[in-house]
């Protein structure tokens, strides 16, 4: 996954302290950002905590098992806390009274805040270094009712929370949103918006205008706000394979040109 | 005789479920919709714990027929079979399930067993070999159905399989302040029966059985769905969604799979559907020519609708299955229902009028037409 940092301008020991970035995609696939990142984090011994609304723990062990980290040696050794979000906000809505109530609270995502605080700072203790905050899929908590605002606020509170005091420096904020259609979904849009505005970087995958294709699978644009660094938007194609992605300058794949 | 080092590797756990098969890509456990033809587009199969979306076509009749063969498949290979309709008697859909073609692969290893006593001379390294692979006949990965036959009532009965209609819906539902009390009476439902039937991934059985869940027409008007409105007609209703999650969070800890299909042409409200398409896993869309112009248009007339696939399953990769193309078309035959690639005819007629075609005329100054004749096509 080594092309993907050279496409979001990353070294390989890069530790983006205090960075906010802002993981997007529209009509393709861009989960493979989030498995980047969750293992380029966990393979340079940053404390990771995760937090997945959207897909089980098992999806998430095969992925980084594939790109050359166990989820469940770094759970182990405290490097990675898991917080099955899907379960909790899903066991909600079933009949079995869940043990964590306040956090999946219908109106109001303080509790949920909460409980990622108590990893945070667990994680924090345990490492003595700054953790990276991922959430996974912030689209699912608005398809489950909760409002644009009461989002963006929990990513203020989120922002907040990694610039908080308890070491040296900050911790990194990973947000990935999808976004839909073509900006059909108006709430989606303007949370992503919002939560774009918090952050020093923002990815946007999208798939072809041309509609789809089996050898190009999209294209990625990459912003960013410090205006210290030159590029500062690059946009590029790309192709998912099974352990890694093929980025190309747009129209250059091998399968145009070949 | 030594044996060689070449043999063909055998796995010790081979197919310990029946109907089912491991996916080529990532190794997930995969069950037939009950469509050989689906199957093979959407990368082999429908994975187990996951949820599959059909949106429905303008009369929902070709989306009840697929939920009907995927109903069959449960009873063909002896899954368990939760069946949930509103709009219809779930009793009439059981009764209506397609029969299914018996090529009786019984008789022809039987034809077999005195060639097989024979020493073979030449290929003796394949003698050890079955001669065709038995044992996987009854439990097979995907059958053929014949339309014109319904299944026999011992067959469906053997399954068991659990119904809820709109009276049961109506009666058992209790008020719930979160959830649509219908959907939250389904999911408890789906809850109790993963239960009676040890489904669940965390239990361990001896004979491991998939279920399957078939619920048609979810979120029509008879499930009190307006379509993603709060009935007052301002607020929005997050039922919908809030039910997707809440039955993905089900599938995913238990060995069942789930089709649904949901009439998405009846929401109005711009980026509804496209949420309710992210709750899901497999996303297929149909859409019958049925009433619509497309109907008597000569290029599609060898088909009965579009099929589109939406969306495909990331499983446990990076990658989801990649097809050639997204865009099918089915057609209904007598005995058969099959999905194509959607393929133009050729175009042969002289007089052949294509829509593209229309501007040329309009460039001829037509004052100085007055003949009726229709153009030719050698005028310039």
């Amino acid at each position: 996954m080594e092309d993907v940092n050279n496409v979001l301008d990353i070294a390989k020991d890069d530790n983006l302290y205090g960075e906010v970035i802002t993981l997007a995609d529209s009509t393709a696939d861009g989960t493979f950002l989030i498995h980047h990142f969750l293992s380029f984090f966990l393979g340079n011994n940053r404390p990771v905590c995760f937090v997945s609304l959207s897909q089980s723990f098992g999806h998430h062990k095969s992925v980084c098992q594939k790109l050359g980290v166990s989820l469940t040696q770094k759970i182990e050794s405290s490097h990675l806390n898991f917080f099955d979000g899907l379960k909790v906000f899903g066991n909600r809505f079933l009949d079995t009274q869940p043990e964590n109530v306040d956090i999946s609270n219908t109106t109001s995502l303080q509790g949920f805040y909460k409980a990622i605080k108590t990893n945070y700072e667990d994680l924090q203790d345990k490492n003595k270094a700054p953790p990276v905050v991922i959430v996974d899929s912030l689209d699912v908590l608005l398809n489950i009712g909760y409002q644009v605002k009461e989002i963006s606020a929990f990513v203020q509170y989120l922002c907040h929370l990694i610039s908080g005091p308890g070491c040296d420096a900050r911790g990194t904020l990973i947000t990935f949103l999808s976004i839909g259609e073509n900006g059909l979904d108006e709430e989606a849009s303007l949370l992503w918006r919002s939560v774009v505005h918090m952050s020093n970087m923002d990815v946007l995958v999208s798939g072809l205008e041309s509609g789809y294709c089996k050898d190009v699978h999209g294209k990625i644009e990459v912003k960013r706000r410090n205006l210290l660094k030159k590029n500062s938007q690059k946009t590029m194609q790309f192709k998912v394979n099974d352990k890694s992605v093929n980025f190309f300058a747009s129209g250059m794949s091998r399968a145009v040109l070949g | 005789m030594a044996t060689t080092s070449f043999q063909k590797k055998a796995r010790v756990k081979i197919n310990q479920i029946p109907g089912t098969k491991p996916s080529l890509f990532n190794n997930q456990l995969l069950i037939s919709s009950g469509v050989p033809s689906l199957d093979n587009i959407i990368g082999g199969g429908l994975a187990v714990g996951t949820v599959c979306l059909i949106e429905e076509d303008v009369y929902g009749s070709y989306s009840r027929l697929l939920l009907k063969y995927f109903s069959a498949e449960a009873a063909m290979t002896g899954h368990s079979l939760l069946l949930a309709s509103a709009d219809q008697d779930p009793q009439l859909i059981v009764k209506e399930l397609p029969g299914p073609i018996l090529d009786d692969p019984g008789d022809v290893t039987k034809g077999n067993t005195p060639e097989q006593s024979e020493n073979m001379k030449i290929a003796w390294r394949y003698q050890h070999l079955p001669a065709s692979q038995a044992g996987h006949s009854s439990s097979k990965f995907g059958h053929y159905y014949d339309l014109t036959k319904v299944m026999e009532p011992q067959l469906i009965s053997s399954v068991n399989p659990a119904l809820v209609g709109i009276e049961e819906l109506e009666r058992e539902c209790k008020e719930c302040k979160d959830l649509n009390p219908k959907y939250k009476y389904l999911l408890k439902r789906i809850e109790e029966e993963i239960d009676r039937g040890h489904f669940s991934t965390t239990e361990q059985t001896d004979k491991r059985s998939i279920l399957r869940i078939a619920v048609h027409s979810l979120g029509s008007p008879l499930w009190d769905e307006c379509g993603g409105l709060a009935s007052n007609q301002e607020d929005l209703d997050y039922s919908l969604p809030r039910f997707l999650l809440a039955l993905r969070v089900l599938m995913r800890s238990a060995f069942a799979v789930c089709m649904i299909t949901i009439p998405t042409h009846l929401f109005q409200i711009p980026g509804y559907v496209g949420r309710l398409r992210k709750m899901c896993d497999t996303v297929l869309h149909m859409d019958s020519f049925a009433g619509s112009d497309k109907e008597k248009n000569p290029a599609f007339k060898e088909y009965h609708g579009l099929f589109n696939i939406v969306q495909l399953p990331r499983l446990n990769s990076l990658l989801c299955h990649m097809p050639d193309t997204l865009d099918f078309a089915f057609k209904l035959r007598r005995k058969k229902f099959t999905i194509e690639k959607l393929h133009l005819p050729p175009e042969l007629s002289e007089t052949a009028n294509r829509n593209q075609e229309d501007p040329v005329p309009h460039l001829q100054p037509s004052t100085a037409i007055c003949s009726t004749t229709k153009p030719n096509k050698l005028d310039f």
